[in-house]
């Protein structure tokens, strides 16, 4: 593609930038020197992707190989997609304007399962089949990692092959093994490349089948091992991008980016990634200290955000932000933490939180009652919350927000009504804290809740368990609405239930539906995790035409022997830990963290969690 | 304020980054500021800022060769020629600074542009086009709407140069400025081509 082709038309749509690459840190090689070309694409806009960090660390990974070429595409907005169309641009590289179908490689990231459309869109973009079945040796290799790969069943007969868990060591396998074949000159290249990538770890492909359409158990055609899923040797040690983009115009995480924790010892049983993502491991102060500086000299951000699940819980987390604000403090960088623990809040914390955020305080108590709480493992009492908040309060803070999900497994209306009545306590607890502090001309407390609906996701302890009708889950909305009428100061807000009924779906689907999420894509569904372009009765209808019902698919309770498509896949996590879990839910009996205590989920010798225990003791 | 020190920068702005908005460019240069590590001078107050100021700011789509950022920093810079050495090391493609000035900013009240067009633009056009007794054009303005002026008492010089492309002399700055998507728009209705196919840049500014 040629830029002049692009610039004739380029000022009616809006952000320009967003397709032009060209950022600082963007990286453009001689392209006669380059043995391999992989395309990144994220299928989401490019404002999304660029904040995600996968993105970065496989862009700075691969591009560190000289021969090596990685590039970026994301998904276009509707109007610079109606560009393309119109003047017949086949989707292209950011980095060299080149069609991405000349590639090597096409690698999608699979973060959310509302982005599943956009993936379709984008190789139809590209002028790609989308069918794995259909490509032939002019085509490049379509592959796809990323978390939602714990079950990629719906997205199986697009790709050509799926990598699970960590991407860091297993991507460069892959492509120095295709790179080793390519310069041999080996004859049909692609499809022997396809036959032999299986033996790497990690690598699920086309050679596992489905034994018969109506069971979803699947087997492998050839004598190839269980697909598993890769773990990076050390994360102080593995690849850590020093110099990154810094995008032109303004994306949704505009600053620098530093993982400090991988995993978390929490075991919500909800949070699929407090169980795909294990073991725990930190960072050491020292590399995160280093990786910092290093970000931001580059990038010359003025804020720096450390990552994880949990970062409260790293071992030496007092240590770390005295280390690291000698640094923030004298180059007038301001750091960010968010995913906060509230149970472990220090003054010296919430000094450090409120530099950055002025604005307000967010937690996540997820449940309104204790009991609920307990049957979801997380472990926050409301005594936890109140500290915080009054904390927050004296600190001048006066929005919290509350996150919340309705649907969750024997949730009652009391579990509703608590929610409202925790909400008014914290209103109530703010006037008095002011109160007691003198405070006299003080801006009105603003509470906002954000009620979503529980998704059982696969390798939870709650895969077993049923989502929420919409009948159920429109009483609960309504009880929640009423319990807070009256009050002006407490707002709240919910996610659309079509739109997590969909979600669960892809997230728990099987192979069958990949001709559903074709025929939706046909109907012109894309972006469906957006309000404005969710199209729930194009859905229904993909469904129909296919013969699926959906509501097969999350509407129901299931036992210990039934075999879900995802069971296949080894992630370390036994079903039976997660089948006991889920009985001790059901009775509200919670588990303890893996700090306090190891329940032996699988992880087996993978996990080094008693050793970072120790170091906290050391020096 | 006492203990500051003014200077000019004059870039460029090329490429890319002709699509990017006066907000990404100030973005641009605050980062490429922290990048070079330039002492420069933060507002007192509640958040503070760097003090950038843009004078005359580009519309986005239109390039600029000599454009003018004014900053102010804490402490003398002793070469500028090593700091702009530094400065376009940490800047993004597309964007270069050409000069520094440290001392005396001249005037300004006109800005030259150039306008390529993807059709073929002959001396006739660009006459006829200013034997109008008045140039109808129309500017937008956020509180009023669309406001239809005459155009032709701004016009301060049109020439057709090599390549045929118009040279014009607008007024730029508070007192008085027009932009020069509306002379385009003005001069490609006249002459009943496409806006689309024009593209413009700015050469420079004259007092
Ligand atoms: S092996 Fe034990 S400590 Fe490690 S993640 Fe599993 S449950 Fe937690």
């Amino acid at each position: 593609m040629n830029f002049n082709d692009l610039k004739k038309n380029i000022l009616s749509v809006k952000s320009p930038a967003k397709y032009l690459g060209g950022e600082y840190g963007s990286i453009v090689k001689d392209k006669s020197k380059i043995e391999l070309r992989f395309a990144f694409c994220f299928p989401d806009t490019y404002e999304i992707g660029m904040s995600h960090l996968g993105l970065r660390i496989l862009y700075g990974l691969i591009n560190e190989r000289d021969k090596y070429w990685c590039e970026r595409a994301f998904a276009p907005a509707e109007d610079f997609e109606a560009l393309l169309r119109n003047e017949e641009i086949k989707l292209y590289g950011l980095e060299s304007y080149d069609e991405i179908r000349d590639f090597d490689f096409i690698g999608f990231t699979l973060q959310y399962e509302l982005s599943y459309t956009n993936i379709l869109n984008m190789l139809d973009l590209a002028g790609v089949p989308l069918y794995a079945a259909d490509r032939t040796e002019a085509d490049p290799i379509i592959i796809a990692g990323g978390p939602c790969c714990c079950n990629p069943e719906p997205l199986f007969d697009f790709f050509d092959f799926f990598v699970i868990g960590e991407g860091e060591e297993v991507t460069l396998e892959i492509l120095d093994l295709y790179n080793e074949m390519k310069l041999s000159g080996t004859k049909k290249l692609r499809s022997e490349f396809l036959n032999v990538v299986g033996k790497i770890d990690g690598v699920y492909s086309h050679k596992y089948v489905a034994n018969d359409v109506n069971s979803e158990a699947i087997m492998c055609k050839t004598d190839e091992k269980i697909p598993k899923k890769r773990i990076i040797s050390d994360i102080n040690r593995s690849f850590y991008p020093k110099e990154t983009i810094v995008p032109f115009n303004e994306i949704v995480h505009d600053r620098a980016v530093e993982e400090v924790i991988r995993g978390c010892i929490r075991g919500c049983r909800f949070c699929q990634a407090g169980y795909i993502y294990r073991p725990y491991r930190e960072k050491d102060i020292t590399t995160i200290d280093r990786q910092i500086k290093s970000l931001c000299d580059f990038t010359g951000y003025e804020t720096v955000s450390l990552s994880s699940l949990s970062t409260s819980d790293h071992s030496r987390i007092e240590e770390l932000l005295n280390t690291l604000n000698k640094y923030t403090e004298s180059n007038n960088i301001g750091m960010s933490l968010p995913s906060m623990r509230i149970d472990s809040f220090s003054d010296e914390l919430i000094s450090e939180l409120m530099k950055v955020r002025k604005s307000g305080l967010t937690f996540a108590p997820e449940a309104g009652t204790q009991r609920l709480r307990n049957v979801i493992n997380k472990n926050i009492s409301e005594d936890e919350i109140f500290k915080a908040c009054e904390s927050a309060f004296t600190f001048g803070i006066n929005s919290i927000k509350l996150y919340f999900m309705l649907g969750l497994p024997t949730e009652n209306d009391e579990d509703i009504i608590a929610i409202a009545k925790l909400s008014e306590r914290i209103i109530e607890l703010y006037y008095s804290t002011l109160k007691s502090k003198n405070v006299a001309k003080a801006k009105p407390p603003q509470i906002s809740i954000s009620a979503s609906t529980f998704i059982p996701k696969p390798f939870t302890p709650f895969e077993f368990a049923p989502q929420a009708s919409e009948t159920e889950i429109k009483h609960k909305q309504e009880l929640l609405k009423n319990a807070i009428k009256k009050n002006r100061k407490i707002n709240v807000s919910y996610n659309d239930y079509r739109m997590s009924f969909l979600e669960a779906i892809l997230a728990r689907g099987d192979r069958k539906l990949s001709k559903v999420i074709y025929s939706a894509w046909k109907k012109g569904c894309k972006f469906d995790g957006w309000d404005d372009h969710f199209k729930w009765n194009s859905w229904i209808q993909s469904f129909e035409e296919n013969n699926i019902n959906p509501y097969d698919y999350v509407n129901r309770e299931y036992d210990k022997d039934y075999r879900f498509p995802w069971d296949h896949l080894n992630f370390f996590i036994d079903k039976d830990f997660l089948w006991n879990e889920w009985q001790k839910a059901k009775c509200g009996i919670t588990t303890p963290n893996c700090r306090e205590e190891c329940s032996n989920c699988g992880l087996g010798r993978r996990c080094d969690i008693r050793k970072i225990n120790r170091s906290k003791y050391v020096e | 304020m006492s203990n500051n020190f003014s200077y000019r920068i004059i870039f460029s702005k090329a490429d890319t980054a002709v699509y990017i908005s006066h907000l990404d460019v100030m973005r641009t240069f605050t980062r490429a500021f922290r990048r070079a590590k330039t002492p420069i001078y933060y507002t007192e107050g509640y958040t503070k800022r760097p003090l950038l100021v843009f004078p005359y700011p580009l519309s986005l789509g239109i390039g600029g060769e000599k454009e003018i950022l004014d900053i102010k920093t804490t402490v003398e810079i002793p070469d500028v020629n090593d700091f702009m050495t530094r400065l376009n090391a940490v800047l993004a493609n597309g964007i270069r600074v050409n000069e520094i000035i440290s001392s005396e900013f001249p005037p300004v009240n006109y800005a030259i542009y150039e306008i390529i067009s993807s059709a073929i633009i002959s001396d006739v056009m660009v006459n006829d086009f200013l034997k109008q007794d008045s140039i109808q054009a129309t500017k937008f303005s956020k509180k009023k709407g669309d406001i239809v002026f005459d155009l032709k008492p701004y016009i301060k010089m049109i020439e057709l140069v090599p390549n045929e492309n118009i040279k014009v002399i607008l007024p730029v700055g508070e007192l008085s400025n027009v932009n020069v998507n509306v002379f385009i728009k003005a001069f490609s209705d006249f002459v009943g081509f496409d806006s689309n196919g024009f593209y413009a840049k700015r050469t420079g500014f004259l007092p």
